[in-house]
C-alpha cells in the first residue's frame, strides 16, 4: 500500500526546500550584497553638455533662472529634429505610471500605433495607475523579470537597485558623448543636476519639469473682487480668504492627504522664507520644519482653518471639482492646475492665476524633475536604441517630434485652427487623450509656456514665473544621495505629513512641531541630513 | 419550561449493534477509494491548491520579518537582520497606536456590530410573508457591494463639513456638526459605516443558522404558553448558540484586523493618532516608506497574536462546553 502521510509530505518539503534555498545562503554570505549608492569621494562622471534647440521664436523669452519661455500662439513652421532611423523593429517594453485613465491598447490606439511606426519598434508599454504603482514597481523589481525602460519614482530602494541592476549611461551621455542624441542634449545642465548621480555616474535620462513649481492657483476673478493685493501682506492674505469665505463657500483648500496638506504649507512655508523640504545652515542640512519660519507658516495656516477659510472636507475629498465650480476660491495645485483642461471645464466664468506668496512674493523651487527613466542592463547597441528612444520623446517644442508625441495625429487627435494653433478632436478629449499614453514619463522635453487659445492665462503664468522665480531658492538635497533618506524617506515624509496636518487643523499645538522634528530625526532624519551634507560637500569640490 | 417532543424508535427496530472501539479502516486500496470518491476529492483540488498556494505559500513570505529585504535581490540575498525588526517594532510609538487602535475598533466591533447583525437576523427571520422578506433581504444585502471608496465618499456627502446634514442645520439656523474629519468622532464614525454596510451581509451565517432550528421546538414552546420574547430566549438563542460561539471565536482571531480601505481611505483627515490601524501602518511602511522587512515584522506579529487569541478562545469554548472552531 502506498503510504503518502502528512509527515513524509513535510520531510519532502523541507529537503526540497533546503536544496533551492541552501545556494542562496552562501551566496548571501560571500560578501556585502549591496554597493554604495553615494557620491562622496567616487570619481564623478561629466554632466552632459548642453546644446539648446533653436527653435521658434517665443513671444518672451525664458532665461537662466529657469524661466520658460513664452509662446502665445502654436509655431506655424515645425523644425524635424530627428533624421535618423531610430528603431531597428524590435520589442521594447517600458513600464510607467499615469494620472489619468490608462491607454486603450495597442490594437485601438492610433498614437501608439503612428509612434510604433515613427520610432520603428514595437513598444509594449505598461502604463500604471498612480495609486497602484508603488506596489506594481515594487512587484516587479522583485520579480526581476524588467522592462527594457523603467520609470524609476518610487522604487523600493532605488539607488541601490538602479546600482544593481541598471545600465550605466555614463559613456553614452556624459560630456559630448550627449550630442549624438541632440534632444536630449537640449535638456540644460540644471535638469540632469536634480537628477543627480549614483556611486558617481548617471544611470537615467530626467524626465523635466518646469523649475517653478506653481502653488496657490486661485479664482482670479473672485480674488480681485474681494480686494485681495496682487501682492498681499500676510494679514491682508487672511483678511481676503475670509471674506471669500461663507455662505457655503470656502477662501482655500487643499487636496486629499496630509502630504498636500504638507505641499499646501509650503505654499505658506515660501511665503513666510523657507524654500524647500531641507535648508543649509552653515554647512548643515536642516529640515524645512525646523526653522522658525516654518512655524510661523504653520501658524498662518492654522489661523486661514479657525477662521472657517478652508473648505471643512478639505482633507477628506478631493476638492478640485469645489475649485472648478466657483464653491472654493483658491487650490493648492501643481503643474496640472494650470492647464487648459482646467480653464476648458470652469468654461469661462472666471479667470484663473497663481496667487504670489504672501509677504515676501518669493517662491520654493521645485525638484525641476518628474524623475527620471533608467534602463536594464543590455548591450551597447541595445542601450544606444533606447537612447534614440529617449531622444526622439524629448523633441523640443515646435518639432514635429514634439507635436506627434504631446499632441497626436492631425486629423485624427487635433486640427491646425488659426485662432487656436491646435484645436483637440472629439476623440482626443474623449476614448484616446495624447496625453493617457503617457511617453513623456518615458522622455520629455523642457516645458515652454502655451496654452492653445489662451494667450492671456499664457501670459499669466509667464509674469508669476518671473516674478517669482529670480529670488527662489533650490532645495540642496535634490540630486544629492543619502541612503538613509533613501531608505525612509517615505516614513519621514508621512512624520512631516501627519505633524503639519495635525497642527494646521488643530488637533496638536504649534509647538508640538518640536516633537515632530525629534520624531524626523530619530526615525532616519538626522542620519540623512549628515549623508546629504556630506554629498553636498562632495559636489561643490566637484 | 420546554418540554422536547422527541418520537421513540420503533420498538420492532432492533437495537444497533455498539460500535467497536476504533473504527476499521475504510474497505479498499487506494486506487479503489480514489474511483468511488474521486468527483469529490477532484472537487477538493481547487480549495486546497488555493489553501497551499496563498495561505501556507504566502506565510512563507514571513522570513521577511528577519531580513533587511531588498526586492532586487530577493529575499533569499538580502541580509539577515536576527531580532532587529521586532526590536525595533517594541520601541515604535507609531506601531502601539496603530495597535491600541486596532484593538479598540475590533472590541467595538464586536460590541456594536456583532449584535446588529444577530439582531437583524432575527428580524428578518421573524418576516413571515417570503417575498416581503426576499425584498427586504435583497435591500440589506446590497450596501455590502459597494466598494469602501463610494461609501466613505456617501458619508461625507450626508455628513460632511459641506454636507447635507450641516446644509439642513444652517438653514435651521444652527451651529454645523464636524462628524467627517474629526479624530474624537472616528472611531464610532467607523462603526457606523461598517453597521451600514456589512450588517445585511453579516446576518447570512445567523439566518442559516436559524433556518435549523427545530420548528417543533417552537411549537412545544407555543403549546407551553411561551410568548414571542420567551422563545426567543429559551430557544432560538440557544439553538444558535454553537454558531454564535463559533463566529466570536473566528472574530477573537481577528481583532487585529479590522479591514484596510475604509482606514485607508480616511485615516489621513483624522491623522494616525485616531486613524492609524495595523493593516495601513504595514502599507505604509512596505510601500510609501519601502521598509518591506519591518513591515512583514508588524504583519508577523499580528498573525501569530491572531493564532494564540483562535487557540485560547477556542480553549475556552471547549471547557464552557461548547464546540468551538472544531470539536475536541
Amino acid at each position: 500500500m502506498t503510504m503518502f502521510n502528512r509527515r513524509a509530505l513535510l520531510k519532502a518539503a523541507g529537503v526540497s526546500a533546503t536544496a533551492v534555498v541552501a545556494p542562496s545562503l552562501l551566496s548571501a554570505c560571500s560578501g556585502g550584497p549591496v554597493a554604495d549608492a553615494g557620491n562622496a569621494g567616487k570619481d564623478l562622471a561629466d554632466w552632459p553638455a548642453y546644446v539648446p534647440f533653436s527653435g521658434p521664436t517665443p513671444d518672451a523669452p525664458g532665461d537662466a533662472t529657469g524661466l520658460q519661455p513664452l509662446y502665445k500662439t502654436y509655431p506655424a513652421q515645425l523644425a524635424q529634429s530627428v533624421k535618423d532611423k531610430v528603431g531597428d523593429g524590435s520589442d521594447v517594453t517600458a513600464v510607467y505610471l499615469t494620472y489619468g485613465t490608462p491607454p486603450t491598447p495597442v490594437e485601438q490606439n492610433k498614437l501608439w500605433q503612428e509612434l510604433n511606426k515613427a520610432l520603428g519598434v514595437n513598444l509594449k508599454l505598461t502604463v500604471v495607475p498612480a495609486a497602484d504603482w508603488a506596489a506594481k514597481i515594487a512587484t516587479i523589481t522583485a520579480s526581476g523579470d524588467l522592462p527594457d525602460i523603467i520609470m524609476s519614482n518610487d522604487i523600493p530602494r532605488k539607488n541601490e537597485f538602479i546600482l544593481a541592476q541598471c545600465a550605466d549611461l555614463s559613456e553614452f551621455l556624459s560630456g559630448d558623448a550627449i550630442k549624438a542624441y541632440p534632444n536630449l542634449a537640449n535638456i540644460p545642465t540644471v535638469t540632469w543636476q536634480k537628477m543627480g548621480r549614483i556611486g558617481g555616474r548617471i544611470y537615467g535620462v530626467p524626465v523635466g519639469r518646469p523649475l517653478s513649481p506653481g502653488g496657490l492657483l486661485i479664482n482670479k476673478t473672485a480674488f480681485d473682487a474681494a480686494g485681495v493685493p496682487k501682492q498681499a501682506t500676510r494679514e491682508q492674505f487672511l483678511t481676503g480668504l475670509k471674506a471669500l469665505s461663507g455662505n457655503g463657500r470656502y477662501g482655500t483648500s487643499t487636496s486629499q492627504g496630509e502630504l498636500t496638506a504638507y505641499g499646501q504649507a509650503l505654499y505658506y512655508a515660501a511665503s513666510e522664507g523657507v524654500k524647500g523640504a531641507w535648508v543649509r545652515q552653515g554647512d548643515k542640512f536642516v529640515p524645512g520644519i525646523a526653522t522658525e519660519q516654518f512655524k510661523a507658516a504653520v501658524e498662518t495656516y492654522r489661523k486661514a482653518v479657525e477662521q472657517g477659510s478652508f473648505h471643512p472636507d478639505s482633507l477628506s475629498k478631493d476638492t478640485a471639482a469645489d475649485f472648478l465650480n466657483g464653491t472654493v476660491a483658491s487650490k493648492f495645485w501643481g503643474f496640472g492646475g494650470y492647464s487648459l483642461d482646467t480653464i476648458t471645464k470652469i468654461g469661462g466664468r472666471f479667470e484663473i492665476d497663481y496667487a504670489l506668496p504672501y509677504g515676501s512674493g518669493a517662491n520654493w523651487q521645485s525638484g525641476g524633475i518628474f524623475g527620471f527613466t533608467v534602463f536594464k542592463k543590455a548591450p551597447a547597441d541595445r542601450i544606444k536604441l533606447l537612447l534614440r528612444i529617449c531622444d526622439y520623446l524629448a523633441a523640443p517644442f515646435g518639432t514635429k517630434e514634439y507635436e506627434l508625441s504631446h499632441y497626436g495625429i492631425e486629423g485624427v487627435h487635433f486640427t491646425r485652427d488659426a485662432a487656436i494653433g491646435i484645436k483637440p478632436t472629439d476623440l482626443a478629449t474623449t476614448t484616446e487623450v495624447p496625453s493617457a499614453l503617457g511617453v513623456r514619463y518615458i522622455s520629455d522635453a523642457p516645458w515652454p509656456i502655451f496654452i492653445p487659445g489662451q494667450p492671456e492665462a499664457a501670459q499669466r503664468l509667464y509674469d508669476f514665473t518671473k516674478a517669482t522665480l529670480p529670488a527662489s531658492a533650490a532645495d540642496p538635497s535634490v540630486g544629492l544621495i543619502s541612503a538613509s533618506w533613501s531608505k525612509n524617506a517615505g516614513n519621514l515624509n508621512k512624520i512631516i505629513g501627519d505633524g503639519i496636518a495635525a497642527i494646521g487643523w488643530g488637533r496638536r499645538p504649534v509647538s508640538d512641531l518640536d516633537t515632530i522634528v525629534k520624531d524626523f530625526n530619530a526615525n532616519g532624519g538626522a542620519a540623512a541630513a549628515e549623508e546629504f551634507a556630506m554629498e553636498y560637500a562632495a559636489a561643490q569640490a566637484e | 419550561m420546554v418540554i422536547l417532543a422527541v418520537e421513540d424508535p420503533p420498538a420492532q427496530q432492533p437495537a444497533e449493534p455498539a460500535p467497536p472501539a476504533a473504527a476499521p479502516r475504510p474497505a479498499g486500496t487506494l486506487r479503489h477509494r480514489l474511483r468511488r470518491d474521486g468527483v469529490l476529492v477532484a472537487l477538493m483540488i481547487p480549495g486546497i491548491a488555493w489553501l497551499v498556494v496563498f495561505p501556507y505559500g504566502a506565510a512563507f513570505g514571513n522570513v521577511l520579518a528577519f531580513k533587511d529585504y531588498f526586492p532586487f535581490l530577493g529575499v533569499w540575498t538580502s541580509p539577515w537582520v536576527g531580532l532587529q525588526h521586532f526590536e525595533r517594532l517594541l520601541g515604535d510609538d507609531r506601531f502601539w497606536n496603530a495597535t491600541a487602535n486596532t484593538v479598540t475598533i475590533s472590541l467595538l466591533q464586536i460590541l456594536f456590530f456583532f449584535p446588529a447583525a444577530l439582531g437583524l437576523a432575527l428580524l428578518l427571520h421573524s418576516i413571515a410573508g417570503s417575498t416581503v422578506k426576499r425584498w427586504v433581504q435583497s435591500v440589506v444585502y446590497l450596501p455590502h457591494f459597494l466598494s469602501w471608496v463610494i461609501v466613505v465618499a456617501l458619508f461625507t456627502q450626508m455628513l460632511g463639513g459641506a454636507g447635507v446634514l450641516n446644509g439642513w442645520l444652517a438653514q435651521a439656523g444652527l451651529d454645523p456638526v464636524q462628524l467627517i474629519g474629526n479624530a474624537e468622532m472616528f472611531k464610532p464614525l467607523v462603526i457606523v459605516q461598517m453597521i451600514w454596510k456589512e450588517c445585511g451581509w453579516g446576518t447570512i451565517i445567523f439566518l442559516a443558522a436559524l433556518m435549523n432550528v427545530d420548528e417543533q421546538l417552537y411549537e412545544a414552546a407555543a403549546m407551553d404558553g411561551s410568548g414571542w420574547w420567551r422563545r426567543l430566549w429559551h430557544v432560538t438563542l440557544p439553538s444558535i448558540r454553537p454558531v454564535v460561539m463559533l463566529l466570536l471565536i473566528l472574530k477573537l482571531g481577528e481583532i487585529l484586523s479590522v479591514g484596510f480601505e475604509q482606514f485607508f481611505l480616511q485615516r489621513d483627515a483624522v491623522g494616525p493618532e485616531a486613524g492609524e490601524v495595523i493593516d495601513t501602518f504595514v502599507f505604509f511602511t512596505a510601500f510609501q516608506g519601502g521598509d518591506m522587512g519591518y513591515a512583514a515584522a508588524a504583519g508577523l506579529f499580528k498573525g501569530l497574536v491572531g493564532a494564540v487569541l483562535i487557540y485560547t478562545a477556542n480553549k475556552v469554548a471547549h471547557r464552557l462546553g461548547e464546540q468551538g472552531v472544531y470539536t475536541r
